[in-house]
């Protein structure tokens, strides 16, 4: 009995030690502590941490009645993990050192299978509680927030892309608007990058308020954590002021909103719930139909080639000017970039015939060259083929399904649901719409250990970011539709026994 | 606790209403690089300056048996075409233009060119173009920052950036405070060509007196001493090719007298034209390098890099 009682002891600080670094893990991965080669030794310890958590996972798998095929249900997600990793344009890109290539590539992909790993077992462990998981993303964020959005108001002023918007600056002799940057916190060292990268976190630091959704003000102090996130967020965003983040967190608000009615709905009866959760299904439904249809419309375009593009044509994307010449819309400009990216990873060119790069095609391009769209998915086809693309889609409406069932299921309390998939819907379209991967204005001293960049690519698959989102996958999926009550709650049961 | 956070909060805000360190010196997004010649002109004198007692001037020549001299380009000034780069220099002092490995430093290419306007990382030029193994931004960073950065960061050529590369002067000339003192500088150079509004170009050889001023701070603390370093007779090519710059100046324990350019904190630059079309062209327009006057046309300087090489700063 005593010897039981001394295992379970053991266990429960074993327990405690991995759940505080856990949380420790994911406060430095959204603080971006220590830049590259932090990110980089920071994806060792999460691989490390995953070995210590798979039993946690394991169970928790068990208990929700996980069987063989939801495994293999989970293949096309460690696919994507080793796609993010592994790249011809990635090898290539290492192509100095094979090795280092190749250990950076693996620890690519295995820091996110290990954040994933991280984010399904938190699920699972009894001495960790899921606010604290929450906490500790908010924590990092907020304090990332704060001393860059500090650091900026000294440098710039308040409202600095509003007061400066026309206006430039001189650094080594070459001008740089005022309007489109801001400081970042790169490793130790204080860079400038533009305003769409620096100010990722600020966004997804506002979009913790949607949790005030699920939580009563005079009830539960928590509401004022969550209050307190989202405007240190919201003042960031609004003192530079960044509108394109503005807009994007008051969409994720938005969101929140339409999910908060509709759950309202939901509880007015099964028929209520049934069309709700039809209507959902729907909308589900026609996004992918709506994706499927954008991509066959670009690539098609693309293989048309410049001379036979129906799109270039469009009023909506070109206008013939009085000179008979064709000038782009800003839409025009965007699909533009897209299908340049999609010709140089689908074809190449040579003496002036362009022929199909079936390599290129599947496994991205050979060429260390940046295109930089604002749009990640676009990128990685470019750096990552049609394979990984093709994964990466399926991964994503996969996320988006499993999220909804978290959302309807999962007994986790309501200002969580909201937090986590406001958060993840806020990091889709912040990806989707303002990515940028060559943000450095003007980087100096790009040989610091701390603050290291092999090149002036800062891809997203590389990003703590993708560490985020992996994390928030694990933390959603559950292999069945009803998800286990919270760990917690059983342990209050269990004393009250 | 109200109090507290009140005073906590009070330097915060006020670092970020009044410090704005980054948006100290912002220009309108066209400024300099218009179109039209006489807009690009830059004649900004920080305070102080104008009002700076004269202490000393030399008088240099382009001669080298003279005691007082400055070097030229090329050397060679017999037709605008000749005129360029920094033999002249090099052959009066080769140990001032060589690398680390004892090889030859190179007046092109200059930059890493990522385009007009763009900016690059220049390492990969360090020990190789001699611009950007002497800029000033190499030896103290607080030169990269203003509109005066053009002149620090190793451009000695436009490279196809036109107003982009270059400080346009008149004959008021611009003065400057620099962000740093000056405590050991062997010698002073600049690369500088001409440059005129005139139509259909008229590739010439101009001819103007420069006068380069360093001031120190004077004995009140307050107010600044110039000692003004006049280059007489400086043959610069005009409109004929803006990659056509020369690498004026003149060493300091070679102007005929004692100098000790320890404790400079500004320089300023004056200029008059002596002769346009001085290389006995038939070409001749009224150009005036006066922009304030009302004039046919306008000629002035053009400045694209000043270089302390080899100094040291405090």
């Amino acid at each position: 009995m005593e010897e039981n009682k001394n295992i379970s002891t053991t266990v429960d600080k074993t327990e405690r030690v991995v759940g505080f670094l856990a949380l420790e893990f994911l406060a430095l991965i959204c603080f971006g502590f220590g830049g590259e080669n932090g990110l980089t030794f920071l994806r060792v310890i999460g691989v490390c941490l995953a070995l210590f958590l798979y039993p946690y996972a394991k169970n928790q798998f068990v208990k929700e009645g996980g069987v063989r095929k939801d495994l293999i249900a989970l293949i096309p997600a460690g696919l994507t993990f080793l796609s993010f990793g592994f790249s011809r344009f990635w090898l290539s890109f290492y192509s100095a050192s094979w090795f280092t290539g190749i250990i950076m590539c693996l620890l690519v992909s295995a820091g996110l299978a290990a954040a994933c790993l991280l984010g399904y077992s938190v699920k699972g462990m009894k001495g960790l509680k899921r606010d604290y998981v929450f906490l500790a993303i908010g924590c990092g964020l907020a304090l990332l927030v704060l001393i860059s959005g500090l650091y900026s108001l000294v440098r710039y002023g308040v409202f600095y892309v509003k007061r400066f918007s026309k206006m430039v600056y001189y650094f080594d002799g070459v001008v740089f608007p005022v309007s489109k940057e801001a400081k970042i916190l790169d490793g130790f060292l204080f860079r400038e990058a533009s305003l769409d990268f620096a100010k990722a976190p600020a966004v997804m630091l506002s979009c913790f308020g949607v949790g005030c959704l699920g939580c009563n003000p005079k009830k539960d102090k928590r509401f004022y954590a969550m209050l307190s996130f989202g405007i240190l967020g919201f003042l960031d965003l609004i003192l530079t002021p960044f509108k394109a983040g503005i807009l994007l967190a008051l969409f994720v608000y938005a969101y929140a909103g339409i999910m908060f009615g509709l759950r309202y709905l939901s509880n007015k009866g099964e028929k209520a719930e049934h069309r709700v959760k039809t209507g959902l299904r729907i909308a589900f439904f026609v996004l992918m139909a709506f994706v499927a249809l954008g991509l066959i419309i670009l690539v098609t375009d693309t293989f048309l080639g410049e001379s036979a593009s129906f799109l270039r044509k469009s009023s909506f994307i070109a206008r013939k000017g009085s000179d008979n010449q064709y000038t782009y819309t800003r839409l025009g400009r965007l699909i533009e970039t897209i299908e340049e990216i999609i010709s140089a990873t689908f074809f190449t060119t040579k003496a002036g015939v362009r022929s199909f790069n079936f390599v290129g095609f599947l496994f991205g391009s050979q060429a260390t060259y940046i295109y930089n769209s604002s749009f990640a998915e676009f990128n990685f086809i470019y750096q990552n083929g049609m394979v990984g693309f093709s994964l990466l889609l399926v991964a994503l409406f996969y996320g988006i399904y499993k999220a909804h069932h978290y959302f309807y299921e999962s007994e986790d309390e309501d200002h969580l649901k909201f937090i986590v998939t406001g958060l993840m819907l806020a990091m889709f379209l912040y990806w989707s719409f303002l990515c940028d991967e060559a943000p450095l204005r003007h980087p100096q001293n790009m040989d610091e250990f701390f603050s290291n960049h092999q090149s002036l690519l800062l891809s997203f698959t590389r990003s703590n970011w993708a560490l985020l989102g992996a994390f928030f996958f694990g933390y959603v999926y559950s292999p069945k539709k009803v998800a286990a009550k919270p760990v917690e709650t059983k342990k209050e049961e269990e004393i009250h026994e | 606790m109200n109090k507290k956070l009140k005073m906590l909060s009070l330097p915060i805000l006020s670092m970020a209403l009044f410090s704005c360190a980054d948006t100290n010196e912002v220009y309108p997004g066209d400024a300099y690089i218009s179109g039209n010649f006489l807009l690009n002109r830059y004649n900004h004198w920080d305070e102080g300056l104008k009002e700076a007692k004269t202490v000393g001037s030399f008088e240099l020549k382009n001669d080298k048996a003279s005691t007082a001299r400055y070097f030229n380009g090329s050397g060679v000034h017999g037709s605008y075409r000749d005129v360029y780069g920094f033999e002249q220099a090099k052959s009066w002092h080769p140990e001032s233009f060589r690398n680390s490995k004892g090889g030859d430093l190179k007046w092109a290419p200059d930059i890493v060119d990522g385009g007009v306007g763009e900016w690059r990382e220049q390492s990969a030029l360090y020990d190789v173009a001699y611009g950007q193994t002497k800029k000033m931004t190499r030896i103290n960073s607080k030169f990269g920052r203003g509109y005066l950065s053009k002149l620090y960061n190793g451009q000695l050529r436009c490279n196809a950036w036109s107003s982009y590369s270059l400080v346009e002067l008149d004959k008021s000339g611009y003065g400057t405070i620099f962000p740093a003192e000056l405590e050991k500088a062997p010698y002073f150079a600049m690369s500088v060509r001409g440059g005129s509004d005139t139509p259909g170009g008229y590739p010439r050889l101009t001819s103007f007196d420069i006068n380069v001023t360093f001031y120190k701070v004077g004995s009140d603390n307050v107010s600044y001493e110039g000692t003004t370093f006049t280059m007489k007779e400086v043959f610069l090519q005009t409109n004929y090719s803006a990659e056509y710059t020369s690498l004026v100046g003149f060493y300091f324990d070679e102007i005929g007298g004692d100098y000790n350019p320890a404790g400079v904190v500004g320089m300023s630059v004056t200029f008059s034209m002596t002769k346009d079309f001085a290389g006995g062209e038939e070409k001749t327009l009224p150009t005036s390098d006066n922009f304030d006057e009302e004039a046919g046309n306008y000629t002035g300087l053009m400045l694209l890099e000043v270089l302390f090489p080899d100094s040291t700063w405090n």
